[in-house]
This record gives C-alpha cells, structure tokens and sequence, in this order.
C-alpha cells in the first residue's frame, strides 16, 4: 500500500470512529445521525458513502447486505465493519495527532486582554 | 371507504419527493442505490411523522447533496473522461470534415451567404456553424463530394508531422500525464486555426489569398484532432490500469 493510503482524513476518521461506537448497527442512516448528535456535522448521506467505499477499497472497512425493512420501502441495509488493519491506521492516526498535540498551549482571552493593555502604555 | 381515504391522504403525505427518488435513481450506482434510498426513506419515514414538509425539504437536501457528490465522482472518473475523449473527437472531426466539404464545393458563397462571406474574409470559417445558408445547403453539397482529394494539403501534412512528433518527443523526454497530454495535444490541434485567423486579420489580403491560409487551419485540425485523441486515449487507459493495479493489490 502507497505511504499516502495509509492516513486518514479527519472525516474518515471520524466514520471509522462512529462504526466501532454503533457495533453491530452500524449503517448509512443510524451514522449519518450520529455524527450529528454527537459531533454536530450534519452532512449528506452520500458523503458517508463516498467515504466508506473509499476506505472499502483500502481494506480497512468492509460491509454486507442485512435485511429490509417496511420504513425503508423494503430495501435493505448495508452493515459496515471496521477491519483489524483499519483499526491499526485509527491508532496510529491518534498517536501522530497526540505526539502533535503535546505541549500545544493556546493564550487564554484574559492572557490578550491584558497583553493589549500592556501594549497601550 | 373514510378508512381508505384516510390511508391514502396518509400515504400521499409520507411519500418522500418523487423527482428527488428519481433523480438518486439516476444518478447512483447500483451498488449505493438501494443503501442509500433505504436510508433515506428510513429518517424521512421519522422526520415525516414530527413535519411532513420539513422533512421533505430534508430529503430534497439530502438528495441533491448526494447526487451532487455522485455526480462529481462520475464527472472525474477515469472511464468517463475516457469516453467524452473519443466522443467528442470524432464530434469535432465530423464537424471539420463537413465545413472543409460545403467551402470546397459551395458555389459562389459571396451571393448565397453574403453575411458569411463577409465573416470568412476575417477568417472565422467556423461562424458557418451558425449561419442559416450552410446547414440549408449541406446536404446538397456533401452529395456533390466525389473524391477526397480536397482534403489534401501539403502544409497541413508538414504540420501534422512536426507537431504530433513534437508531442510524442515531449513524451518521451518528460513521460507526460494524460492531462498534460490532453493540453499540449489539443492546444497544437487548435493552433494553427488560431494562428489563420490572427494571421488573415493582421494583413490586407486579397480574398483567393485567404482561402489557402484558411485550409493550413482548417485541415490541419482535421489531420490532427483523431491522432491527438488517440494519444490521449492511450494516457487515460494507463491512468484506469494503473488504478485497477492498485484496487487489485490493496484487496
């Protein structure tokens, strides 16, 4: 596999995180809501797709066929899984963004207020 | 019957907009389609019950999103562009072919299009395209055609030659992409049309001294624009291997 096809984007990320969090019910519909409810991000359904056919073809998910149901006009669902190598390129997506995130600080908005003060004498 | 007007009254407000059905029908591929409808219809059926209109309102979203992020995949698909790159082509060269064909054979253009004919001293042949007279009459003529002999032209030839060496050279030294191919090749089969016309309208010509300069333009984009699409089209099928490669060794 191409050095390139090893990262994952921040929305790939966050999909894989969100199949792992639903288990064994982890389809289109109910992860489109849950990355509403839980991180705000309203998008459309063929985001998710997209993204999941892309990882798909990288081997780290893989999905099949469940069973249809009346509300959904008797067309059925596709269960999506994280693979074991998916779950290796979470990990070291999470161990680069922590190495990264350490000793990061940011200035506080008490900390400018008072840097302007100090600017204007 | 209360009971049945009732069923239908609800049915008629649960259905999620057909139009936005039909146009994911359209644009999804089968292997997303029935997933992604499911889905759909699944938290439309859920928004419905709390509002009916905010929820198709919803699903129209949902489905031009969708279809617009398909679309878009469809749009710079390999395959796709592979196709557009034979079709339009052999649009073109038909196109060319049939323009060379009605000024070769067209009889005294000067009384029976005299708009066009002040338009071809500036050398813009291919404003004939929207001229009344050459598709009233390109019939008649194209049945007149009985050799092929006016497609020759020594320039043109030259041109060719040099030009699609050029690009196989450049090739060759650089290994172009199928883009950069696309670029240089079609940028070279346009040229020399280009350069006519620059060349007609920055000196006073007489007009039997347009007619050859016209055809160095004209015909060369007809030597050249089927070769070049071919070149291309050996690009793009190295670019759709090369990715199937790729599928084929991460699966």
């Amino acid at each position: 596999m191409a050095d390139k096809e090893k990262f994952l984007g921040e929305f790939e990320q966050m999909t894989m995180l969100a199949l792992i969090q639903l288990g064994s019910d982890a389809y289109g519909a109910k992860i489109r809501q849950l990355l509403h409810s839980e991180v705000n991000r309203n998008v459309a359904i063929g985001a998710i797709y997209s993204t999941l056919e892309r990882l798909e073809k990288k081997g780290m998910v893989t999905s099949q066929l469940g069973e249809a149901t009346a509300e959904r006009g008797g067309r059925a669902k596709r269960f999506f899984n994280v693979t074991s190598q998916g779950q290796v390129a979470l990990k070291r997506a999470r161990t680069a963004m922590d190495r990264l995130w350490q000793d990061v600080a940011f200035i506080t908005l008490a900390e400018v207020k008072t840097f302007n003060v100090i600017g204007e004498f | 019957m209360n009971h049945n007007i009732k069923k239908c009254i609800e049915h008629e407000i649960f259905s999620p907009p057909s139009f936005a059905v039909l146009l994911l029908t359209w644009i999804l591929p089968a292997t997303v389609l029935e997933a992604i409808l499911g889905d759909l219809m699944e938290e439309f059926d859920e928004r419905s019950k709390a509002n009916n209109k905010s929820a198709r309102t919803w699903f129209w979203q949902q489905a031009t999103h969708t279809s617009m992020i398909y679309f878009k995949k469809i749009f710079n698909s390999p395959s796709f562009i592979r196709k557009l790159n034979i079709v339009i082509p052999l649009v073109l060269f038909s196109t060319a072919f049939t323009l060379i064909a009605w000024l070769s054979y067209a009889d005294n253009l000067a009384e029976y299009a005299p708009g066009f004919w002040q338009t071809l001293l500036t050398g813009q042949a291919h404003m004939a395209l929207f001229d009344g007279a050459f598709w009233s009459s390109i019939g008649d003529y194209l049945g007149q055609v009985d050799s092929v002999w006016f497609l020759f032209d020594g320039p043109s030839l030259i041109i060719t030659f040099f030009s699609i060496s050029l690009l196989l050279y450049l090739d060759r030294k650089s290994t172009f992409t199928a883009l950069q191919m696309a670029s240089w090749g079609y940028a070279l089969v346009i040229l020399p049309y280009i350069w006519a016309i620059i060349h007609i309208n920055s000196n006073h010509f007489i007009a039997t001294q347009i007619g050859p300069i016209m055809a160095i333009g004209l015909i060369t984009f007809l030597y050249m624009v089927l070769p070049v699409s071919f070149l291309v089209h050996r690009k793009l099928k190295q670019v759709e291997s090369n990715a199937k490669y790729k599928d084929e060794k991460i699966n």
